[in-house]
């Protein structure tokens, strides 16, 4: 029985010396679309050193940035790819996981996020917003009988066009051109923005206002 | 009450349910996290603690009380359970796949083969011992065995028979009974026999395949050594 031992072991350190020596028997899972043309393990991994950023921009240069989206033009401030790349997550895989918190205080939100709020409450959008989720926390919009609109909101491009306002007549009448844009409660309401009053309620209002007018 | 015997069942069927859970169940990353790196070095390290038993058996020559097998069933079910967790059923290397079958099927080869070699080495030294029992009374007895030859063998004169009273006939038949059940016992205790050097041959292949085992193990940490280990978040 002991030749069976020795026959087992050496079978065993045989099998597991091939299986060192075939690195595909290591790959943890297929490389994803954009380094399936990757054909050697060390392209990427160094021996016993494993993978690094440094290995990463060999191939990937950030020094010229023009030619990429807005979106991900901070890679030129960024150097540290492993922090959200992965590979090894099969072909159609996701490689990147957003990470805004290592990005926080090095970059301005403005560089990749448009501004919805068109400047009006400045450039630090991390005064309301959060890191981890761009919701506000306890955030209430302004009670229904408010109408400081202005106070937050500009009037969008489209009030400010003619033709907007001339359909709005050929819609509704002539005295409704008489609504100033900045007005935004005579059409608007504060529980969703597209929800529009009606031609009915708007009477319904005017008749109110004018009712507690002294 | 929570025996030791008990707690390895319970192991044993949470082993054969955990590793199951491939078939539900996958995560791409946890392997390679802080969390699943300390579980798999915990799993590795308790799977290494089984060779205690065979170390202690082969080179110390204990055995027994001195050196139970309870503790090393007991790190053979635990380990491979930690390292079933470390690997959260992501089989997607062939070092890892491989691996891992090796894993489960030298756990299953251990739970069957330690289960009925152990039932069957019971049997056998009780059958042992009662043919001993018998074997003695048999011997006691001995002297009877000549009285009783007219009434066993078949090629005795009908006169020879018939002269035999009825008490010595119920001592002879008596006697007949012991001798069957020693024959009996005897086959019995030698189809064990058999049963167990079968069993003794199928823990050598449970030897064998934690040989390769134990290989792959070393391997796979070498390997993830070798590609550069990265803690993933």
């Amino acid at each position: 029985m002991k030749a069976a031992y020795v026959i087992a072991s050496t079978a065993s350190v045989a099998l597991c010396v091939w299986l060192f020596l075939y690195e595909e028997a290591a790959e943890p899972g297929d490389l994803s679309v954009f380094h399936e043309e990757v054909d050697q393990c060390n392209l990427c991994h160094r021996p016993w050193r494993g993978v690094s950023d440094d290995m990463c921009l060999q191939c990937h240069s950030f020094t010229d940035v023009s030619f990429l989206t807005p979106e991900i033009r901070f890679h030129e401030a960024e150097k540290h790819c492993l922090e959200c790349h992965i590979e090894h997550r099969g072909v159609g895989g996701d490689i990147s996981r957003m990470d805004h918190t290592l990005l926080n205080g090095r970059l301005m939100c403005t560089q990749c996020h448009t501004d919805v709020h068109s400047g009006f409450f400045g450039s630090d959008c991390r005064e309301c917003h959060g890191i981890k989720t761009w919701d506000i926390p306890g955030f209430r919009h302004p009670p229904r009988d408010e109408r400081q609109c202005s106070r937050c909101h500009a009037v969008p491009p489209s009030h400010e066009d003619e033709g907007f306002w001339r359909k709005i007549e050929m819609t509704h009448g002539r005295e409704w051109q008489e609504i100033e844009p900045k007005d935004c409660w005579r059409c608007h309401t504060t529980r969703n923005w597209r929800h529009l009053i009606m031609e009915h309620q708007l009477e319904k209002t005017s008749q109110a206002e004018s009712l507690s007018t002294p | 009450m929570m025996t030791e015997k008990n707690i390895n069942a319970l192991l044993a069927v949470f082993f054969v349910l955990l590793a199951a859970g491939f078939l539900f169940h996958r995560s791409a990353t946890f392997a390679g996290s802080p969390a699943g790196h300390l579980i798999g070095i915990a799993g590795a390290v308790l799977m290494f603690m089984t060779l205690i038993y065979p170390f202690k058996k082969r080179v110390l020559g204990r055995k027994g009380r001195k050196n139970p097998l309870g503790t090393h069933i007991l790190y053979g079910l635990a380990g491979p359970s930690l390292v079933v967790i470390h690997s959260a059923h992501k089989l997607d290397s062939l070092i890892g796949l491989l691996t891992f079958l090796a894993m489960v099927i030298v756990v299953v080869s251990g739970i069957v083969g330690g289960y009925l070699f152990r039932s069957v080495n019971r049997t056998l030294k009780e059958q042992k011992k009662e043919l001993e029992t018998l074997k003695s009374a048999f011997q006691e007895r001995k002297e009877e065995i000549t009285a009783c030859e007219a009434l066993l063998l078949p090629d005795r004169e009908k006169e020879e028979t018939e002269a035999i009273d009825e008490e010595q006939r119920n001592r002879c038949a008596r006697l007949y009974e012991l001798a069957r059940s020693i024959s009996e016992l005897e086959y019995a205790t030698s189809f064990f026999d058999s049963t167990k050097s079968m069993f003794s041959k199928w823990m050598k292949v449970h030897h064998v395949l934690t040989l390769l085992l134990f290989s792959l193990v070393i391997l796979h940490i070498l390997t993830v050594l070798y590609y550069g280990l990265r803690w993933l978040p």
